[in-house]
C-alpha cells in the first residue's frame, strides 16, 4: 500500500555520544524509500567500525515493507540499527513481523 | 480445488478522445483550411481598406490638382481681355485709330495670330483696322456679325471657336464705348491643330491626362486639346469660365500622384497576407500531424499498458501452483486478488504438498515489493521449501534453510512466510513463522487467531521455532497474506482482529472464503496482492 504523494524528510545527525542519528519525518513508502537510503548509504561503513545507528521515528507516520526493506537492508551490511519514538503502529508492525530482535527499539 | 482466477478479459472502452480522434482523423485537415480560409479573409479585407483609403486619398489629391489647373486656365481669359480691352479703350478715348497697330503690336504673333478694329456706328461695325497675318473669322460672314453684335451689347469678352481641318483657333471680341464712340476689337489665337499639346515636366499638368472642351459637351467636335488619344477621359470634370463662354477641363492622374509606393500598399498588404496565411496553414497541419502522432501513441502506450498488465496477471497464475493435492479427509479453498494498480506482478504465494503418511506440507508467503525480481525470488522460495519440505525437514528448519537463500542487500527483498505440516490422520498441525501474519483458527464457533512465537522475516532469521496444535473435526485453519489485514492507519494487529471478526464461525470453507474477500475487499486502488489458503479438517 503506497500513499499517493507520500513525502519524507531525512535528517542525518549525531548524537552527543556521536552516534550517527537519522531522522525520518513523513511516510516511509515505495516513493519516499531511496532518500532514506541514500542516508544510510552515507554513513560510515560498519567494518569502519561504527555500527550503532540510531533511526528517529518521532515524525513519522506510515511505514511499508519498503521502509522495512531500507532497515533490513542497513542491519544486513552490520549496522546495528536501532529505533527511536516509533509509533504504535510501526511498533506493531516490527513486532507481527517478528523483527523485535533485529530492529530493537530504543530504551 | 479451483484454479486460481484467469487473468481479467481486457475491454476496450469506446472513450471521448478516441471518438474525438476519429473525427479528426476523417478530416485531417480542417483545421488548415479554416485558417486558411480566416488567414485569406482577413486579408481581403485588409487590402480593400487600404485600397479604399488608397482611392480616396488619391481622389482628394487629384481634385486639388484640377482646382489649380482650373485656376491656372482661368487667367488665361483675363490677359486677353486686358490686351483688347486696352487698345480698344486707348482708340475710342482718343479717336486715332492708328493707335490700335501700336497697342496690340506687342501681341502679335503670339498670343495672337492677327487682330482687327471695328467702329460701330448706328449699330454696324466697320472694319478701320487690322493687324498681323491672316484671319479665319470672314468679317462678312454672319458668324462675325453675331460675335461683334453680342460683344457690343455685353461689352463683355466673347469668345467662339474656329475650326479647319487644318487649324484649330480661337477667336476673342472685345467692345469698348468711351465718349459715345463704340470700338470693338478683335484677335484670334492658334490652338494646337492636332489638339495634341505636349507639356514641359515642370507643368502641373504634367502628371495628369486631360482633356479641354469649349463649352459644356465632351464631343470630339469641342476637343480645343488634349496630351491623350484615350478619348473620353474618366476623370474630375472641371468647368472654366472662359469670357462669355465655358471650357470643360477633364483631368485624371498618369500615374498615382500619392506616389507608386501609396499604390502598391494595398498588394504588398494582400501578398504580405496570402505568405503569412500559408505560413499560418503549414504550422497548423504540421502541429496537427504531430497531435495525430502523440494521439497514436497514446493509444499504442494504452494498448501495451493493457497488454503488460494480462502478461503480468497471466505471469502471476503461471507462478502458482495449477493443481493442488486433494487428500482424504481435508478439504482445500484458496484465493488470489492481484492489486487493482500497476502492471507489476506481486510476490504473494501459497504452496500445498503431499508428504508421506497422510501428511500435507502447506506454506503462505510474501515477498516484500513489485515487479519481476519479486515474481521470481517468490518461485525460488516456493520450489525451495518444497523441496527441503519433501526431503523431510520440519517446519522450522525449512525456514532456517530458505532463509540463507536471501541476501536482502542483493536481491532488494525481504520475505515473510509461515509454512506447517497438518497430519490429516490425527487433526495435529505443527508449524513455524517467519514474519508472518498469525494462522486464524475457525473452531467450535470461534475464530481466533493462534498464538505462536514469530521469528524474523527470511533473509534476517537464522533459527525458527516450530510450534504445535490439534484442530478439532470440521475446524478450519486460514493463512493468507498481509494484503487481507493491511488497513491504513492502522496497527497490524487491529487488522487481525478485524479479519476475525468478519469471519463467519459456521460455514462451509468455500463461502467463509467468499464471505472473508467481500468483507475485505480492497478499500483503494493501490491495494496488495492478497492470497488466502483455507484447510479444513474433514475426519
Amino acid at each position: 500500500m503506497d500513499p499517493v504523494g507520500a513525502t519524507l524528510t531525512v535528517t542525518v545527525g549525531h548524537d552527543p555520544d556521536g552516534t550517527p542519528v537519522i531522522t525520518l519525518d513523513g511516510q516511509l513508502a515505495l516513493a519516499t524509500a531511496a532518500s532514506a537510503e541514500r542516508a544510510f548509504a552515507s554513513l560510515p561503513a560498519p567494518s569502519d567500525g561504527v555500527t550503532d545507528v540510531v533511526v528517529d521515528m518521532t515524525g513519522l507516520t506510515f511505514m511499508d515493507s519498503s521502509g522495512i526493506t531500507v532497515l533490513l537492508t542497513a542491519a544486513n551490511r552490520g549496522h546495528a540499527v536501532r529505533l527511536r519514538h516509533p509509533s504504535s503502529i510501526i511498533r506493531n508492525l516490527i513486532a507481527a513481523t517478528g523483527l523485535n530482535e533485529t530492529l530493537p527499539i530504543e530504551r | 480445488m479451483e484454479p486460481a482466477p484467469a487473468a481479467v478479459p481486457v475491454e476496450r472502452d469506446e472513450i471521448p478522445e478516441i471518438a474525438a480522434a476519429h473525427a479528426a482523423r476523417r478530416w485531417p485537415h480542417r483545421l488548415s483550411i479554416a485558417v486558411c480560409v480566416v488567414g485569406l479573409i482577413v486579408t481581403a479585407g485588409l487590402c480593400t481598406a487600404s485600397r479604399l483609403n488608397y482611392a480616396q486619398n488619391e481622389r482628394r489629391q487629384v481634385s486639388t490638382q484640377a482646382q489649380l489647373v482650373a485656376a491656372a486656365l482661368a487667367v488665361a481669359p483675363v490677359d486677353v481681355q486686358r490686351r483688347l480691352g486696352r487698345a480698344a479703350t486707348l482708340v475710342s478715348a482718343t479717336g486715332n485709330v492708328s493707335l490700335f497697330a501700336g497697342a496690340l503690336k506687342p501681341s502679335v504673333p503670339a498670343p495672337f495670330v492677327g487682330a482687327r478694329l471695328f467702329h460701330v456706328v448706328d449699330g454696324t461695325p466697320q472694319q478701320v483696322g487690322s493687324l498681323g497675318g491672316q484671319l479665319l473669322l470672314d468679317p462678312s460672314s454672319a458668324k462675325s456679325q453675331q460675335l461683334l453684335a453680342k460683344a457690343t451689347a455685353t461689352g463683355a469678352l466673347t469668345v467662339t471657336r474656329l475650326a479647319t481641318p487644318k487649324a484649330q483657333r480661337l477667336g476673342y471680341a472685345m467692345s469698348v464705348t468711351t465718349l459715345g464712340q463704340t470700338y470693338v476689337t478683335y484677335a484670334e489665337s492658334t490652338l494646337p491643330a492636332d489638339r495634341r499639346l505636349e507639356l514641359p515636366a515642370t507643368s502641373p499638368l504634367s502628371d495628369m491626362t486631360f482633356a479641354v472642351y469649349f463649352g459644356k459637351a465632351q464631343t470630339r467636335g469641342a476637343l480645343i486639346e488634349t496630351n491623350t488619344t484615350d478619348l473620353p477621359l474618366d476623370g474630375i470634370v472641371e468647368p472654366i469660365p472662359f469670357g462669355d463662354q465655358v471650357l470643360t477641363a477633364v483631368m485624371t492622374p498618369s500615374t498615382p500622384l500619392l506616389g507608386r509606393f501609396a499604390a502598391y500598399v494595398a498588394w504588398i498588404i494582400a501578398g504580405a497576407g496570402v505568405l503569412l496565411t500559408a505560413v499560418m496553414a503549414a504550422l497548423t497541419e504540421r502541429l496537427q500531424r504531430r497531435r495525430a502522432v502523440a494521439e497514436q501513441l497514446a493509444a499504442v502506450s494504452g494498448e501495451l499498458y493493457r497488454t503488460q498488465r494480462g502478461v503480468a496477471e497471466t505471469l502471476q497464475t503461471a507462478l502458482l501452483p495449477q493443481h493442488l493435492p486433494r487428500p482424504p479427509g481435508l478439504a482445500v479453498a484458496t484465493r488470489y486478488l492481484a492489486g487493482t494498480e500497476g502492471i507489476e506482478i506481486g510476490g504473494d504465494w501459497y504452496d500445498l504438498v503431499n508428504l508421506a503418511d497422510d501428511r500435507l506440507f502447506f506454506t503462505i508467503g510474501d515477498v516484500s515489493g513489485r515487479g519481476l525480481s519479486a515474481a521470481t525470488m517468490m518461485s525460488r522460495l516456493r520450489h525451495s521449501i518444497t523441496a527441503y519440505a519433501v526431503e523431510g525437514d520440519d517446519p522450522a528448519t525449512v525456514l532456517t534453510k530458505v532463509s540463507r537463500l536471501i541476501d536482502i542487500a542483493r536481491d532488494g527483498h525481504f520475505a515473510t512466510a509461515l509454512c506447517g505440516i497438518l497430519d490429516t490422520s490425527s487433526g495435529r498441525v505443527t508449524f513455524a513463522n517467519a514474519g508472518h501474519p498469525p494462522l486464524v483458527l475457525v473452531a467450535e464457533d470461534t475464530v481466533a487467531p493462534v498464538r505462536a512465537p514469530i521469528g524474523p522475516p527470511l533473509g534476517v532469521g537464522s533459527r525458527y521455532e516450530t510450534a504445535e496444535l490439534t484442530l478439532t473435526s470440521r475446524a478450519i485453519l486460514l493463512a493468507y497474506t498481509d494484503g487481507l489485514i493491511e488497513r491504513r492507519g492502522e496497527p497490524v494487529d487491529d487488522g487481525v482482529t478485524h479479519l476475525c471478526h468478519v469471519t463467519p464461525s459456521s460455514a462451509d470453507l468455500e463461502g467463509l472464503l467468499d464471505t472473508v474477500l467481500t468483507e475485505l475487499a480492497p478499500q483503494d486502488e493501490s491495494q496488495d496482492d492478497t492470497a488466502i489458503l483455507g484447510l479444513q479438517w474433514t475426519p
